[in-house]
């Protein structure tokens, strides 16, 4: 396509759902994304789906091209500035079709109404001004949750998330923070607590670990509820997403439904069926690729439904290295790319395009736009892309081993890794007992965690432990009776933890790769302090058995990369903001950012519901305004 | 590989992974009852799960990551060799990056490394080692028979204060460098469920982990239903506590959801790939990340 309406550079969440949105609109569309197509061997057999993905030592030890520094892309990290960084493995970006949403764990929450007011929040209760003497910038987002819910309920059909909206209330409700909180104004203004639309799904089964966990829970008095995720219920004939929308297209909400969603279902989406998930236990980090996926993501939705339409182009291999941009009206005119389609040849490409919508993940689009545009970069005249990025606290968690008659009773391998959570710590009291006393201080949600992985175990006994022969395999055995909660905390934002470009280390193709500063600050070590005591509450039921081995991990500060988000912040002030509340650049007003680069908090929750919801936003609001007489600037 | 070398690596093997050892010492027993190895008069070793003939394939599967390795070569030479922006030095000034550029990629992870820390194919690698292992087992064979579990455990040892008492003398090439490589081979070979031994060969050392998973399962919600039931059944028993009133799971059921024994291997290829894949790459922690993450507070 010689000249696009949108360029969307980016296929996953974000990028991915922008890009349908705005085809089925009629925009002309042309994608681009810098990994391959891996669905595609698939349209010429006959299999349910392609088991070569299914390999633990090539699609998670060994992480080719499809993920993780594919061809040499790498990251480079440091704890603070005064450090020199170097390359290391993690913060990595999805690369194929679909990104990090064909790779993701699936867990899909959406985001909590105080999540949109963290400012108010902490000021109201007298908070704020420690966080921002520990280092801390904790903005209020420019949107708020009510404007977020109607696409929040599409999102949700869109990714067939499972789960029983009544329990996740309550488990929300029966919280002790929000029994702290609930007569306090702001709290109760800031979104509906309560949302009715249910999920479209019915409940993913409950496993073994999941049953611990739960058990656990209830005896430590936290209300345990089924995690959510984005998988076609086991069970079910199938999903059909249109059937789905059309319920959400009923519960729109009190706002005026935009004209894009004024529509009946059948024009918005086609009559294709997913299949149900069969627990194979390939997801989380591995690739589902039924030929209608069962587990969700935009490769198994959003894309599936552009192949039908004629007005886009999806162009793969296709590494986009510069946003052009034309000084002299401060727009941008389209991107330049390496076509890698032979890796070891690539090819310069131009794509022009009316608007440009990045969608890289949180590391690799602000690398984009440092180095597109003037010299300090597109959209950085005040210095602030890249900043506050935040990676949620992986990690954290108690680790529990069961004695020797659990062996091969966890059954790890069903469905995805997490299965059981609870929202009661969402926010963490530093004074347990005396909570009236005591301040609430955000962390996030804790989830059951199957050990799904022996291979990788064996790996790093043999690498970390250097255990061999009969004690390597005794100790393997370990493995497959071991559980874990993960708490996912929230890594709160702060100016000195940022993505810019590395001085001197260089991918491949010659271009800076990013460089990650990154350290733990008070409110992360006060989480792993506040932490410690409540997660291992759970397990006391079982470290009572003889035998059982309980223990806590506080979070890795380098593990990182799922969760990437902050490094374009959302906001009405140009000046400590990156973009405007449509997620327009401040500075350039055809350029967009829609991943998780745009969310000025990081709740303690994954964020791909909300990425997908706010793509959404953004895209209809583009529609709108393109029919409006006002137009987009 | 010759046959003398394949003998070696399958008693080395052996060696490094005493199987039937094991499992006579351990006190989990698979609920499958038809089991070869266990008193089907069997014997369960590497060779039987297929691991020397899936290792001598991923080396030649993996040949062509010399392609790339040559290219990471150039690169870590010169960083820009590859780059097509002309103006690449005065682009990088104007962005305040140094000029002199480094090529990071191998120092993150994802490459295996020669003796130097260079990357190397696995090809080149095993090609390498083979010949001072060869010297190595002949040194062992001059001392008595060999004792391979022994063999493989002094190949570990190799620190400078205390030279291997078989590996050749005076070697830049360490021997714990090729035994935790051919280890890692192993386990990959022996838990990756790509190697070409029958069922229930091919899943024996995952079977006996009490390890489910599989390529190619496929589960309904009862199956879960049915393993929280019998899982409270252990709780049950293990806290002392009569156990609720269940049906109970015949000792003869295979675990849940597990494929049938003798059953082929659902959508799997049931031979490597002759057609060599892309490049890839490794993942491996380096000491500098280690350095990292251990600087944590």
């Amino acid at each position: 396509m010689e000249m696009a309406d949108f360029v969307v550079v980016g296929s996953s969440g974000g990028g991915g759902t922008i890009s349908w949105l705005l085809a089925k609109a009629g925009f002309k569309v042309v994608v681009l994304e810098q990994g391959t197509d891996w669905g595609k061997p698939l349209d010429d057999d006959n299999l349910k789906y392609n088991p070569q993905p299914h390999d633990e030592y090539r699609f998670r030890l060994e992480r080719p091209e499809l993920k993780r520094r594919p061809r040499g892309d790498y990251n480079t990290f440091r704890l603070s500035s005064e450090q020199q960084a170097e390359p290391f493995g993690a913060g990595w970006t999805g690369s194929m079709l679909g990104g990090g949403s064909v790779i993701w764990g699936a867990w899909s929450f959406r985001a909590l109404p105080i999540d949109y007011r963290l400012n108010t929040h902490f000021k109201v209760n007298n908070q704020l001004a420690q966080l921002e003497a520990e280092g801390y910038s904790i903005p209020d987002w420019p949107v708020d949750y009510s404007e977020m819910e109607p696409f929040y309920n599409v999102a949700e059909t869109l990714l067939a998330v499972n789960g029983d909206r009544n329990s996740i209330n309550k488990s929300i409700s029966d919280s002790a923070w929000f029994n702290a909180f609930k007569s306090q104004r702001h709290f109760q203004d800031s979104g509906n607590w309560k949302p009715k639309f249910p999920f479209p799904c019915p409940p993913y089964p409950l496993t073994p670990v999941g049953h611990l966990i739960a058990e656990g829970m209830a005896k430590a008095g936290y209300p345990a509820v089924g995690l959510p995720s984005g998988m076609v219920a086991p069970g079910s004939n199938g999903y059909k997403t249109r059937a789905a929308i059309a319920k959400a297209l009923k519960k729109w909400g009190d706002t005026d439904v935009p004209s894009f969603w004024d529509q009946s279902a059948d024009k918005i989406w086609s009559e294709r069926v997913r299949s149900a998930c069969t627990m194979c236990g390939f997801c989380g980090e591995y690739l589902c690729w039924g030929k209608e996926g069962p587990k969700s993501g935009a490769r198994a939705s959003t894309l599936q439904e552009l192949a039908d339409l004629p007005n886009v182009e999806v162009i793969t291999d296709a590494r986009v290295f510069d946003v052009m941009y034309d000084q002299r009206v401060r727009r941008a005119t389209g991107i330049r790319y390496l076509d890698t389609t032979d890796p070891e040849d690539p090819v310069v490409r131009v794509q022009k395009g009316r608007y440009v919508i990045v969608s890289c993940g949180a590391v690799q689009s602000p690398r984009l736009l440092l180095m597109s545009g003037p010299p300090e970069g597109l959209g950085n005249r005040y210095g602030k892309v890249g900043r506050y990025v935040s990676f949620h606290l992986f990690g954290l968690g108690v680790t529990c081993v069961l004695p020797e008659p659990f062996q091969g009773k966890l059954h790890g391998e069903f469905g995805h890794t997490g299965n059981t959570t609870t929202f009661e710590h969402y926010f963490m009291n530093d004074k347990p007992g005396d909570e009236a006393n005591g301040k609430w201080w955000k962390a996030g949600t804790m989830v059951s965690t199957a050990k799904k992985n022996p291979l990788e175990n064996a790996i790093g006994i043999l690498q970390n432990k250097g255990l061999m022969g009969l004690d390597l395999l005794k100790q393997m055995e370990v493995y497959a009776r071991t559980l874990e909660l993960r708490l996912t905390g929230d890594d709160l934002p702060m100016e000195s933890n940022y993505v810019d470009l590395d001085p001197r280390f260089v991918d491949e193709y010659g271009f800076p790769v990013a460089r990650i500063t990154r350290d733990f600050g008070e409110a992360e070590r006060r989480m792993f302090r506040l932490a410690k005591p409540v997660m291992e509450k759970v397990f006391e039921p079982y470290a009572k058995i003889p035998g059982t081995l309980v223990k806590f991990a506080g979070g890795i500060v380098t593990l990182i990369g799922d969760h990437q988000m902050g490094t374009c912040r959302m906001g009405d002030d140009p000046t400590q903001s990156v973009l405007d509340r449509y997620c327009r650049l401040h500075d350039v007003p055809n350029v967009f950012v829609v991943d998780s680069s745009f969310m000025p908090t990081g709740f303690g929750l994954n964020p791909m519901v909300t990425v997908v919801a706010n793509a959404l936003r953004v895209g209809t609001w583009i529609v709108e305004q393109s029919k409006s007489g006002d137009g987009l600037t | 590989m010759d046959p003398e070398l394949h003998d070696i690596l399958e008693n080395l093997a052996s060696g490094l992974f005493p199987l039937d050892a094991w499992i006579n010492a351990k006190t989990f027993t698979p609920t499958a009852n038809d089991l070869p190895w266990r008193g089907g008069g069997e014997s369960l070793t590497p060779k039987r799960i297929g691991a020397i003939q899936f290792f001598e394939a991923l080396v030649r599967e993996t040949s062509a990551d010399a392609l790339l390795i040559e290219r990471w070569h150039q690169l870590i030479a010169e960083p820009f060799s590859f780059s097509t922006r002309a103006d690449m030095e005065q682009w990088r000034a104007i962005r305040g990056l140094e000029p002199k550029a480094e090529f990071g990629a191998l120092e993150s992870e994802n490459v295996l490394t020669d003796f130097e820390g260079k990357p190397i194919s696995r090809a080149s690698f095993y090609a390498a080692y083979f010949p001072l292992l060869r010297l190595a087992v002949k040194a062992a064979a001059a001392q008595g028979p060999i004792q391979w579990d022994v063999l493989a455990i002094n190949l570990f040892k190799d620190e400078k204060d205390v030279p291997n008492p078989v590996w050749p003398k005076g070697q830049p090439r360490r021997s714990s460098n090729f035994i935790k490589q051919f280890c890692r081979d192993l386990l990959y070979a022996m838990m990756g469920m790509r190697n070409p031994a029958p069922t229930p060969f091919n899943y024996a050392l995952l079977i006996e982990l009490g390890e489910h998973r599989r390529v190619g399962n496929s589960y309904t919600p009862k199956d879960p239903q049915k393993a929280v039931k019998e899982l409270k059944e252990v709780i049950a028993k293990v806290t002392a506590q009569p156990p609720p009133p269940s049906t109970p799971v015949p000792a003869s059921a295979p675990p849940v959801g597990a494929p049938r024994i003798g059953s082929p291997l659902v959508g799997s290829p049931s031979v490597i790939a002759t057609t060599p894949p892309k490049p890839t790459a490794r993942t491996r922690p380096t000491a500098r990340a280690k350095r990292t993450k251990r600087a944590k507070r």
